[in-house]
């Protein structure tokens, strides 16, 4: 098993020079093929760990290995080219380009990859297929389901088949339908090989995907378990009616 | 008391009898409660007693008895299907009790327990999120809106105790006193 | 109001940047518009003001002395219905030799300088009270370094008195000298010995209407003098709008110039400052609906805007006003200092509050109108707008673009920069302006290097005598020096020509003058008697066709005149011809050359001949390497050159605010770019193609405005003297440059965008896209 990630006692000040630090110290490692979410409330500091995984941001202290690879001393223009041959990304808000179609905002990480147009089609045409977009691929985000949306961006994250997946609190604007779905996609992508890292305060969608969720407190690991998927459970283990007093 | 109505909604839509009840009970909630047959019987008495249930005049093969719905039964149940439950919100008593007694006590290590309990939690909603997508897939969408209720309880739960972890956290000390 | 007020103090603090750029621009923008307000306002003003302090004479006459008496000239009053006169005074024309120069003045007799009609102000010393006694004009002892006291000496007789200065006045009816004759005053009974034996002195009469008269009635005036009085009686005449043109030529074009510009700096700014606005209420749609919620009104709401622009405006007015004004001093002072008017700062007050209401005024009106749209939006529907803002549409430019092959960065670049077309018009606009400038300041530039090939008499040296030396022994010495190539006699006479409103000047060539260098633009040149060529303002004014013949007196003899060819001729602003010395003869038999020009064998150094004439006889010859007035290009170009720079300046502002704008706006979507993996280099390639585009099309469209506004303004140049543009001064477009202006606005659009690409491409995501 290869080690994805690799943070050791990676620590971020705030920016902005305040003492306090968004991530204190911590220290984990990720294999290939797991599926970790990240949780924590407001301020825990979870997207911030994300952030400087996917090199977005460098570590105070500490060091962070992605691939094998010190992300904190990468310039710019090599962080570019890492995140857009090896990190996928999912936001909470999407952010896709509005005035691009669906099929344009697939491919875009493709051609600033310079990765050839016949190949780059291919993937993305696999991409939509496996996400139900095929006959979207026309139109604008702007006229597509907060749940559409995020099928784009995740096939947009895909394309470049990149070895880790982060997501953000993907499920965040989405409404329980759709977010279930998203869900349900997440959880198929890790049962095909991918990696995912997840960051949520949503501890339905990190429980349901996730084989391990860390809780961030105060920029430190608070809590590191891992659950097991049991598919033969009776409903009658975990749930159980509770019968009313008697009747007057 | 859910059980008595049950029992009456059951009646409802054919005459059952006891042996007949307690399986389609079962089989509605999904197995989520297994229901004593003496149970069944002795509510079935007690509706009896009350004029909301009669058996039939014939007897089925094994001399089991149907029961079928009263007019005033029926009244009840409908009654009582209009009705939203004002009853005051059931807690997990125990679990309660024990974070109270573990703060109290010398040898009370809360953090452990809250972080422990919490791990269950996760690990129960991994398994409700199965069971929900399972239902659903079998085309058991009524079953899969009670598992989604579970669901939702115990995400209340897990909320509750990060709560306690967070009082703890921002006042340390108050934890011991009261 | 306090609560308006605290939100644009709120919102300055805020947007320093972008105030700061409103303030710059205003200061070009403003300043060149004070300039050319104050040079509009002032530069007939002193004039016209001087001349009715001075009661300048609206015509001056000269009357043959032998043909009309005093008592018949003085009688002209009633028959012209002036007002008031002055003279009849006597005058004669005398060369006088002062330090090491000689210049021809014409002497008055004149006891009094005041009177009722063409008062000369005495600005140094006094009044002549005695014989050998002598006044100048100021301006020509200002040209010629003389000073009071100083000796001249008159050269027109053999005695050769000298006079003593005793005072310098101002003469409101003459130009400044260098190009305009100029008079000198001794007591009247000395007028007589000044008298060159043969000729005749002259009487000068200055005349004086109720109300000004215009060229056609003065034309009138004089046709009535000649009516009345003797074939012959009158010699010259000077209308008082010639004089003051001469004052305004220079500036006039500078003017025209001034002017064309300046409303292209106001427009830009109007331009970028709606540009500004709409990017503001765009950004602010939110804070718009938020501020509606909580109880401003529309109103209100505008008024935020508007002061926020109007703000840095005021303060780049308070800069650029008076600073305008400081800059235009040196040029006003060019026609001042020859009025003799006190040169100092001449302010009119109503420049200042013009050039500030209407630099206001265009900012309101281009800040107020996005600002309303935004402000009658009902605040739901504001606030919507900007919690998710409609991009509208794709761009089908970045798409081919990208079908081309083109590399991604440069398609969403090329898209970028129409996502909001108006804002990309206006900016492109701004840069055509910055452009077509630059490309007209190229012709300008061109058509005064070009002066060269059509300005005559280039490097010929040019020997004038006075009537004591005799002309063969001029020619003998002209001839008898090795290098002279070819020699033209030259003699000029002020030809009355019915038609004309004022006498028309004719010069008159003996020998071979087709070498001179005058451009032919269309005909011929003369060559037989009684042919002519003449500048287009001539024709113009007799109606004439290429070919008409016209009548004139030359020494009150009639000549008939026929026109073979136009040249350009911008002397006496086109009311002139050039004619074969045997029209003169015919009409004056005894004439005698008075210049003489002398073309050079190659490789001879005209000044260092002309020195060597001069030294033959200092006291009879002056000898001088012709130069036709390019000085005054100068001037010219280095406001040409500074009205490019504003416009530059402007242009770059533009497309450095809409670059700005378009990044803060598309700021996620840039982070979302570079989460997905898109480096600094293509972020920064992606900024520069979508400003590109705009320098682009700005320089496609620019540079013909140019090339239109170089043809035009040349035109009317030409206008002002008299002379159609010759075409090899308005071809002066090198076929490579035009492609060079065009990448010029690349150029203008790359350097505006440079600075916020920089931001753009070093901006943090995770600061951007933070979702906590």
């Amino acid at each position: 098993m290869t080690v994805m990630v690799e943070l050791t006692d990676v620590r971020k000040l705030y920016n902005g020079g305040s003492p306090q630090a968004a991530v204190d110290g911590v220290s984990l490692t990720m294999q290939q093929g797991e599926f970790i979410a990240v949780m924590g409330p407001s301020g825990s500091g979870k997207s911030t760990l994300l952030n400087l995984i996917a090199g977005l941001d460098r570590p105070s202290e500490g060091r962070v290995l992605v691939d094998a690879v010190d992300v904190g001393s990468l310039s710019e223009t090599e962080l570019a080219r890492f995140r857009r041959a090896r990190i996928g990304f999912i936001f909470q808000f999407f952010n896709l380009l509005n005035n691009l179609t669906v099929l344009e905002n697939i491919l875009i990480p493709a051609q600033l990859a310079a990765v050839s147009p016949t190949v780059a089609l291919d993937r993305a045409t696999a991409l939509m297929n496996g996400l139900g977009l095929a006959e979207k691929q026309r139109l604008l985000p702007g006229r597509l389901s907060g749940g559409e949306r995020q099928r784009v961006a995740i096939a947009r994250a895909l394309i470049n088949q990149p070895l880790l997946l982060l997501a953000d609190e993907p499920t965040g604007a989405l409404d329980s339908h759709a977010g279930e779905q998203v869900m349900e996609r997440l959880t198929e992508l890790n049962r095909r090989g991918q990696t995912i890292l997840l960051v949520t305060h949503d501890a339905k969608l990190a429980a349901a995907c996730a084989g391990r969720v860390i809780t961030l407190s105060d920029g430190r690991v608070a809590d590191d378990s891992r659950l097991k998927a049991s598919p033969e459970v009776a409903p009658s283990d975990i749930l159980r009616l509770r019968p009313g007093e008697a009747a007057p | 008391m859910s059980l008595r109505f049950g029992i009456l909604g059951l009646l409802a839509e054919e005459p059952l009898h006891g042996y007949e009840v307690k399986t389609r009970f079962e089989s509605l909630l999904g197995g989520t409660w297994e229901v004593n047959i003496g149970q069944i019987y002795s509510t079935l008495q007690r509706l009896e007693r009350d004029g909301l249930v009669a058996p039939a005049d014939d007897r089925g093969d094994r001399g089991k008895l149907p029961y079928h719905l009263t007019a005033t039964g029926r009244r009840t149940l409908d009654g009582w299907l209009r009705q939203p439950e004002e009853e005051p919100q059931q807690l997990r008593e125990e679990i309660y009790v024990k974070l109270l007694l573990a703060g109290r006590l010398a040898n009370g290590n809360v953090e452990r327990l809250l972080a422990d309990q919490r791990r269950v939690y996760l690990q129960r909603l991994k398994d409700l999120a199965g069971l929900e997508r399972r239902s659903r897939d079998e085309g058991r969408d009524d079953l899969a809106l009670l598992v989604r209720g579970a669901v939702l309880h115990t995400e209340a739960d897990l909320k509750w105790t990060d709560a306690w972890a967070e009082e703890i956290r921002r006042a340390p000390k108050r934890g011991g006193r009261q | 109001m306090s609560a308006v007020i605290t939100k644009v103090v709120a919102e300055l603090r805020r947007r320093r940047l972008q105030a700061a750029l409103i303030g710059i621009i205003v200061v070009l923008a403003s300043g060149t518009a004070t300039i050319a307000l104050t040079l509009i306002a002032e530069s007939s003003h002193p004039y016209d003001r001087a001349f009715e302090d001075q009661r300048g004479a609206h015509l001056v006459a000269f009357f043959d002395a032998r043909k009309a008496t005093s008592a018949l000239v003085a009688g002209t009053q009633q028959l012209l219905g002036a007002s008031a006169t002055g003279g009849p005074w006597p005058a004669v024309n005398v060369p006088f030799k002062h330090g090491s120069g000689k210049d021809t003045l014409t002497v008055v007799g004149r006891g009094d300088p005041g009177g009722r009609v063409e008062v000369l102000r005495v600005t140094a010393g006094r009044w002549v009270e005695a014989a050998g006694e002598i006044v100048l004009t100021r301006s020509f002892a200002e040209q010629n370094a003389i000073a009071l006291g100083d000796q001249i000496t008159a050269l027109s007789v053999h005695s050769e008195p000298s006079f003593r200065v005793v005072g310098e006045a101002i003469d409101i009816n003459e130009g400044p000298a260098g190009s305009w004759s100029q008079s000198a005053w001794v007591i009247p009974a000395q007028v007589d010995q000044l008298v060159i034996p043969g000729d005749a002195v002259d009487l000068k009469m200055a005349y004086r209407f109720e109300s000004a008269p215009t060229a056609d009635q003065i034309g009138r005036d004089i046709t009535k003098l000649k009516m009345g009085l003797q074939p012959g009686a009158v010699t010259d005449t000077v209308s008082y709008l010639d004089v003051r043109d001469t004052f305004n030529r220079i500036t006039a074009a500078i003017l025209i110039f001034l002017l064309a510009f300046s409303v292209f700096a106001l427009g830009a700014v109007a331009l970028i400052i709606a540009n500004v606005v709409t990017g503001a209420v765009i950004a602010g749609y939110r804070e718009i609906g938020i501020m509606k919620a909580i109880g401003f009104t529309p109103l209100q709401v505008v008024q935020i805007f508007v002061a926020q622009m109007a703000g840095p405006a005021l303060a780049g007015c308070l800069v650029g006003i008076p600073l305008g004004g400081l800059l235009s001093q040196p040029l006003l002072n060019q026609s001042a200092d020859a009025l003799g008017l006190p040169s100092g700062i001449s302010f009119a007050p109503w420049i200042p509050i013009a050039a500030v209401g209407g630099v206001l005024l265009i900012v309101v009106v281009a800040a107020v109108i996005p600002a309303w749209r935004a402000a009658v939006l009902n605040p739901a529907t504001a606030i919507s707008l900007g919690t998710s803002p409609r991009i509208r549409g794709r761009s089908g430019f970045g798409r081919l673009l990208s079908r081309l092959g083109l590399a991604r960065p440069i398609s969403l670049g090329a898209d970028d920069a129409w996502v909001r077309p108006v804002r990309g018009g206006l900016t492109a606009i701004a840069i055509l302006l910055g452009v077509a400038t630059l490309t007209f300041a190229y012709g300008l530039h061109g058509s005064f290097n070009a002066y060269h090939d059509f300005a005559p008499l280039q490097g010929q040296v040019i020997v004038e005598r006075t009537a004591l030396y005799p002309d063969a022994s001029v020619i003998a010495t002209l001839k008898s020096q090795p290098e002279t190539g070819n020699v033209v006699r030259v003699d000029s006479r002020n030809v009355s020509v019915s038609g004309a409103s004022a006498s028309v000047q004719g010069t008159f060539y003996d020998g071979d003058s087709t070498r001179l260098g005058w451009l032919v633009l269309k005909g011929r040149w003369f060559s037989a008697p009684g042919e002519a060529v003449a500048a287009s303002a001539l024709l113009q004014e007799l109606h004439l066709q290429l070919g008409d013949s016209f009548s004139g007196l030359i020494d009150s003899q009639p000549v008939r005149i026929r026109i073979v060819g136009i040249t350009f001729d911008p002397d006496n602003a086109g009311h002139a011809f050039i004619a074969d010395w045997s029209t003169l003869a015919a009409a004056a038999p005894s004439a005698g050359a008075s210049t003489y020009y002398v073309a050079l064998r190659p490789g001879t150094d005209p000044t260092a001949f002309a020195r060597r004439i001069q030294a033959t006889q200092p006291d009879f010859l002056n000898a001088q390497v012709a130069n036709f007035g390019a000085s005054s290009f100068g001037i010219l170009e280095s406001v040409m050159l500074a009205l490019v720079l504003v416009l530059i300046l402007i242009a770059i502002a533009g497309v450095f605010n809409t670059v700005l704008l378009n990044t803060r706006e598309r700021i996620r979507d840039t982070a979302v770019l570079k989460a997905v993996g898109m480096t600094p280099g293509q972020i920064l390639a992606m900024v520069a193609v979508s400003a590109s585009v705009l320098g682009l099309v700005g320089g496609l469209l620019g540079v013909p405005v140019g090339w239109g506004l170089h043809r035009g303004l040349m035109g009317l140049m030409g206008n002002l003297i008299g002379n159609e543009m010759p075409s090899v001064a308005l071809n002066v477009f090198n076929p490579i440059v035009l492609p060079l202006l065009v990448i010029a606005g690349l150029v203008l659009a790359i350097l505006g965008a440079v600075m916020p690409a920089r931001w753009a491409a070093r901006l943090s995501v995770a600061e951007v896209l933070h979702a906590e």
